[in-house]
């Protein structure tokens, strides 16, 4: 059963389309990551369907309720984290939690517990006492997080969750959406990256000047099934110079990168033509000890999509 | 009655930092060094002979002010007081109200404050209620000095309870024309000059209406419009000396400050009401219609904004 519907969405933003006539389907406890370039919508759909925005057509439906009808019952629906916010001053971390809730409707007697699962499931627990003003970013997305959980949603909407964190702040913040993924909630993340979804989405929709353009797995959109263009990271025992001249002599390869230890190129083609490359280099005497996705390969794929280079299919 | 909890987080916010204690002492030694420094003034202006505790009225013959300043000086302290704590209350309820809605706008927490489910109108009842609550903590720094003002006298119980609740409906208003404000304005500055525009037009704008009318032998038709000006109103309250007072303005300006001169209500014969009724009654229904103004104007999908004329007066919200 679709717990999210949009149908033939429209959204009028400056004068003009920031959506256009989106549809979209998303399953209960399902988890969509929304790509594309800055500019393609990607925020304002996560903010019509929390009802913050106010479609100019079409429809946006949530567990059922119509945004146009009761969008109260719709927010009431939504957990919604921006990818800009701030905090109040002067509030902790505890009383900053504790007035969302009380805002969300959480009963008296059921709050200071429902605070405190939802600060320790964002390991904020004994921090609790400090000014939420005082956190750094990483923790500032993880109380953000534990506020858009506080009433419960069946849906949760994420813009750009793990934009501008440094690795250890990406790692945590993974683990607990992989843990929010767990307990069934539906979940919506937008993104320029497709590496971020890696972990926590199942499908992948691509957006463009406000239209959804593709709508696959992310299984498929990671193995690059059809013409691509991927980045690609080789180790090999021997001359490395020769190795990168022979390389930028195959058809579809470009950008090739001598990183020291290893060789990284971006690849165009489809998986049998870089079955092609590698026996080539082979052929040519290649001692080849690693070969495969570069450390920011999704993010080639990812831009592919966004630019609309090549078409990905399930 | 989930709107409550916009007033307590509102209160925890102000009430932590030291700016608001810094402000709340200087405003009780403002009040009381006014009280003191009026009845300075009033004392070194007025001859001696008049009895400086209660008050009496001024002997026969021509009335000056000076006079009766002298005879009634606890009233004129004390509304003095009332005239000077009005004005701050124009002053501080915009600014305070002001930054309610816009201020979180200004720091991303405004979409976090809708998509908890929270209904506009909650959002809104709980800001002016917070903003109403903290501009009245202030206006409560003017307590000593009414309390010394009060013991000169000449004040009765009525007229103490009618300027208490004209000062709260002045500060609901001026509230929920800042909260209004708030609601429409990107920032907080230029919330803050709207908010003061509109509360300049209520004391000036309503001034001078009355003036051009009563100037153009208009008098009994513009009156009404005065209800609209708290400190005008204000002046009207103790109406024995009001009506002395007024006695010293050219004839068609008299009913400006004439406590006595009650209206017929906007030409309707027999609906005659003291101004102070009218201006409550005119308070109430206008915070009532920026209240449910703000609550339209803070909600992209309020289901007015379908209409074409509510997007156009508010945006569209997106």
């Amino acid at each position: 059963m679709a717990l999210i519907e949009l149908e033939q969405l429209s959204v009028d933003q400056h004068g003009h389309k920031a959506l256009d006539g989106v549809t979209l389907s998303v399953a209960e406890g399902a988890s969509l990551g929304l790509v594309g370039p800055n500019g393609s919508g990607k925020s304002t759909l996560l903010r019509a369907l929390a009802g913050l925005v106010r479609p100019a057509a079409g429809r946006v439906l949530v567990d059922g309720y119509d945004i146009r009808h009761d969008v109260t019952a719709v927010r009431r629906r939504v957990g919604y984290v921006p990818e800009q916010f701030g905090v109040y001053p002067r509030l902790t971390i505890a009383q900053y939690l504790d007035f969302f809730a009380q805002a969300s409707g959480v009963s008296a007697w059921e709050r200071k517990n429902t605070v405190d699962t939802m600060l320790r499931v964002v390991d904020l627990y004994d921090s609790r006492q400090k000014e939420a003003a005082s956190l750094s970013r990483g923790s500032r997305r993880r109380l953000a997080l534990a506020r858009a959980l506080l009433h419960n949603p069946p849906v949760l909407l994420l813009d750009d969750p793990l934009g501008g964190l440094d690795g250890r702040g990406r790692l945590e913040l993974v683990e607990v959406l992989k843990e929010v993924r767990g307990m069934g909630i539906t979940l919506l993340v937008a993104t320029h990256l497709l590496a971020d979804l890696a972990q926590i989405c199942e499908s992948v929709a691509v957006l463009r000047d406000g239209r959804l353009i593709s709508l696959l797995p992310l299984t498929a959109a990671l193995a690059g099934d059809g013409p691509a263009r991927r980045r690609v990271q080789l180790e090999a025992v021997g001359e490395r110079e020769q190795l990168a001249a022979l390389l930028i002599q195959q058809p579809g390869v470009m950008d090739v990168n001598d990183q020291g230890l290893a060789i990284s190129f971006v690849y165009e083609g489809d998986r049998e033509g870089l079955a092609l490359v590698l026996g080539q280099l082979v052929t040519a005497g290649a001692r080849v000890s690693r070969f495969g996705p570069g450390p920011d390969g999704l993010d080639e794929i990812s831009a592919a999509l966004a630019e609309g280079v090549g078409r990905l299919s399930a | 009655m989930t709107w409550t909890s916009i007033v307590s987080k509102e209160l925890t916010s102000r009430l932590q930092g030291r700016l608001t204690y810094v402000i709340l002492t200087l405003m009780v030694v403002a009040f009381t060094g006014l009280v003191l420094g009026s009845f300075w003034a009033i004392v070194a202006s007025v001859p001696t002979i008049v009895p400086v505790i209660g008050s009496s009225a001024a002997g026969g013959g021509s009335i000056s002010l000076s006079g009766l300043v002298g005879a009634y000086r606890g009233v004129f302290l004390f509304f003095a007081m009332a005239f000077c704590l009005m004005a701050a209350i124009g002053v501080v309820a915009p600014a305070v109200a002001a930054v309610s809605i816009s201020g979180e706008r200004e720091e991303g927490t405004f979409d976090l404050l809708l998509s908890t489910g929270l209904a506009p109108r909650s959002i809104v009842w709980g800001k002016l209620s917070a903003s109403v609550v903290f501009v009245l903590l202030v206006a409560l720094t003017a307590v000593p000095g009414f309390a010394m003002a009060w013991m000169f006298g000449g004040v009765g119980v009525i007229e103490l309870v009618l300027t208490a609740v004209l000062l709260v409906a002045a500060v609901c208003l001026f509230s929920a024309i800042g909260v209004f404000c708030s609601s429409l304005g990107r920032t907080s500055a230029v919330a803050a000059l709207y908010a003061y525009g509109l509360i300049f037009l209520l004391g000036m704008g309503t001034l001078a209406v009355y003036v051009v009318g009563a100037a153009n032998q208009m008098e009994g038709t513009f009156r009404p419009v005065l209800a609209l000006n708290p400190w005008v109103t204000l002046f009207a309250v103790p109406e024995q000396i009001s009506s002395q007072v007024a006695q010293i303005l050219p004839f068609q300006f008299r009913p400006l400050i004439d406590g006595t001169a009650q209206q017929d209500l906007f030409g309707l014969r027999g609906l005659r009401y003291p101004r102070w009724a009218l201006t409550l009654v005119l308070y109430v229904l206008l915070t009532a219609f920026f209240l449910a103004a703000s609550s339209v104007a803070v909600d992209p999908c309020h289901r007015l904004r379908e209409q074409r004329w509510v997007r156009a007066l508010f945006g569209r919200g997106s």
